[in-house]
């Protein structure tokens, strides 16, 4: 590394100090490099830090949850017993409650406050809905409405205006990067109800009450034969059955293989995304737009299936979810093969890790 | 100086790696179906074909634009910590006397690759860097101040203005250091080359759509008046 500069100009004064330390300031919460200092720093001198996984500063991580973020600061996905117990009301209001019932003391204050100013009450999912409503009405965006919720009205309604200014949507993404690392637990918990409230408002691919031949879970294998996590739902249906898309959203990826068969993959945004396998014909191609009960495909039973039915898996957070668990009805399974969970060791350690035992609406 | 140069710069990459990562994801989403595709014509192979879940795509997308970063940094970001300046009796006595002008002929007179791709890479990321530090100051003067020490409505412009003033801090300051510097190192590199066009090559291919892809972004910076 050269050091022979000799430029004409020796100033250094307080600016050039003032604009350094803003310079290093901005480094260590925008850069990994940063991130990688601050966690050291935490470590020698054995002091707690908020500071995310290198990976987290890619790709919109606020609705990355589970293994990418650090546990205080990410979208937080409760288990299937708790979201069955969220009592009915709209979408987003089960979301918004949801999260909501995971907080605790000042944070559950930023919350109450908002009630307060709105005059509303926030005991039911329904009162959530409706606190979600009005604050999208002054806000203008359905994000920030939610963010509001748990950041508080006027840092919500910052984060809107100043991205509004900059001529973007305002998602949470978008909201989030207005805001100052102090407030990632409520971008967290925001991101948390609004994959939630996206999750509990999908439709269903197949007639409702389609019977199911294969939970979500721990089963044993039908072709392979051995256990083997199944991370979806597979619907019973005859051959030629039209699929809808359960959400708006965007086709991610229309293709075929030799396991998933004729497969659809659509994103509907939020961290929720929605897979189709194992179709006879395939609707829509990779890049397409789509809206809610369109047909996207044709079941069948191609790729490594025994017979005609329609694979359906929900993903949040990239972390397969049994899509009945943000449903009313419990399904109706013709003859379910439930293997037991695998204890975790060896190469099964991952899966277990990352799927757990299986939930117990299936058991 | 030289460490407030660098975290300057290496703030504007990261803007610009926030800007691609997503592009970068599709990419990685493409490549998977290709593969899914090929491995699913041989029976040997087709246990392949699931291999990769979203997760996994997500992480090793991640996981190439941490590394493009990276890389951009100790190509861009890394020779500003040669940054050097002389006090005037140093100045009086230096035999070399480097200027922005004797450096702006040398690339007239004699362009290649690096000199002209660094400067412009580093402007390009010196602006957005600035641009961050004044959204970081801005959001934290704001969040810290309104409720308990002012209302919304007074927090939001002493916010903004603050703001500015430290974007205009950093750009006076900083800014133009940055791209000198970058100028020096580029022609340094070249004058000490065997292959002048040849120097520097790969630091200019991985940074140069990294900058064009922030400059399609500037707009942004009109926010300050909105």
């Amino acid at each position: 590394m050269s050091a022979t500069a000799t430029f004409q100009r020796p100033a250094r004064g307080l600016l050039d100090f003032v604009g350094a330390g803003l310079c290093l300031w901005a480094a260590a919460y925008h850069t990994p490099v940063g991130a990688l200092v601050r966690d050291m720093g935490a470590r020698v001198f054995s002091t707690r830090t908020n500071t995310r996984p290198l990976l987290a500063y890619y790709t919109g991580g606020v609705y990355d949850a589970h293994e990418v973020e650090a546990p205080t600061q990410t979208a937080f996905v409760p288990d299937v017993e708790v979201l069955a117990t969220i009592p009915p009301g709209r979408a987003i209001g089960r979301g918004v409650f949801a999260s909501a019932s995971t907080l605790t003391g000042d944070q559950r204050a930023t919350v109450d406050a908002l009630a307060k100013r709105y005059n509303l009450p926030f005991a039911t999912p329904e009162d959530a809905a409706i606190l979600v409503e009005k604050v999208r009405v002054d806000l203008g965006s359905e994000d920030a409405a939610v963010l509001a919720v748990f950041a508080g009205y006027d840092v919500a309604s910052y984060a809107a205006r100043r991205s509004g200014a900059e001529g973007r949507e305002a998602t949470l993404e978008v909201l989030a990067a207005r805001l100052p690392p102090t407030s990632s637990k409520a971008v967290a918990s925001a991101s948390t109800a609004l994959m939630l409230g996206t999750a509990y408002g999908l439709s269903w691919p197949v007639a409702p009450g389609t019977r199911v031949s294969s939970p979500f879970g721990w089963r044993n294998h039908p072709t392979l034969g051995y256990g083997k996590f199944h991370t979806g739902v597979d619907l019973s249906v005859p051959e030629g059955t039209p699929v809808k898309v359960v959400a708006n959203g965007i086709v991610r990826r229309a293709s075929e293989d030799a396991v998933n068969g004729k497969v659809v993959i659509v994103e509907h945004g939020r961290g929720v995304a929605t897979a189709y396998c194992h179709n006879s014909n395939l609707r829509v191609t990779t890049g397409q737009k789509v809206t809610a009960g369109d047909i996207i495909a044709d079941s069948g039973t191609t790729g490594r299936s025994t017979g005609p039915h329609v694979h359906y898996q929900l993903e949040l957070g990239h972390k397969p979810m049994d899509p009945f668990a943000f449903r009313g009805s419990k399904p109706v399974i013709l003859e379910a093969v439930v293997a037991p969970a695998p204890r975790p060791k060896g190469d099964l350690r991952k899966a277990f890790e990352q799927f757990g035992p299986p939930p117990a609406s299936e058991e | 100086m030289p460490l407030g140069l660098f975290a300057l710069v290496a703030v504007g990459v990261h803007a610009a790696a926030d800007v691609v990562d997503d592009k970068v994801l599709r990419l990685v989403e493409a490549l998977d179906v290709f593969f899914d595709g090929f491995f699913a014509e041989h029976e040997a192979t087709a246990a392949w074909v699931n291999k990769i879940d979203s997760r996994e795509r997500t992480l090793f997308a991640r996981g190439f634009a941490l590394a493009w970063e990276l890389a951009v940094d100790a190509f861009i970001a890394l020779p500003a910590l040669g940054y050097d300046e002389l006090d005037e009796k140093e100045r009086k006595f230096s035999l070399i006397k480097e200027t922005w002008r004797t450096l702006l002929r040398r690339v007239n007179q004699q362009p290649t690759p690096m000199r002209l791709v660094r400067p412009f890479v580093t402007s390009v990321f010196v602006f957005g860097g600035a641009y961050a530090v004044s959204r970081l100051v801005e959001s934290t003067l704001f969040v810290g101040l309104v409720g308990d020490v002012a209302p919304a409505d007074v927090a939001a412009p002493v916010a903004r203005i603050l703001a500015g003033t430290a974007m205009t801090i950093v750009l006076f300051s900083h800014a133009w250091r940055a791209v000198l510097r970058s100028l020096q190192h580029a022609d340094e590199t070249c004058i000490a080359s065997k292959h002048p066009w040849m120097a520097g090559l790969w630091g200019s291919v991985l940074s140069f759509p990294l900058a064009l892809a922030l400059l399609l972004e500037a707009e942004a910076l009109l926010s300050f008046f909105r």
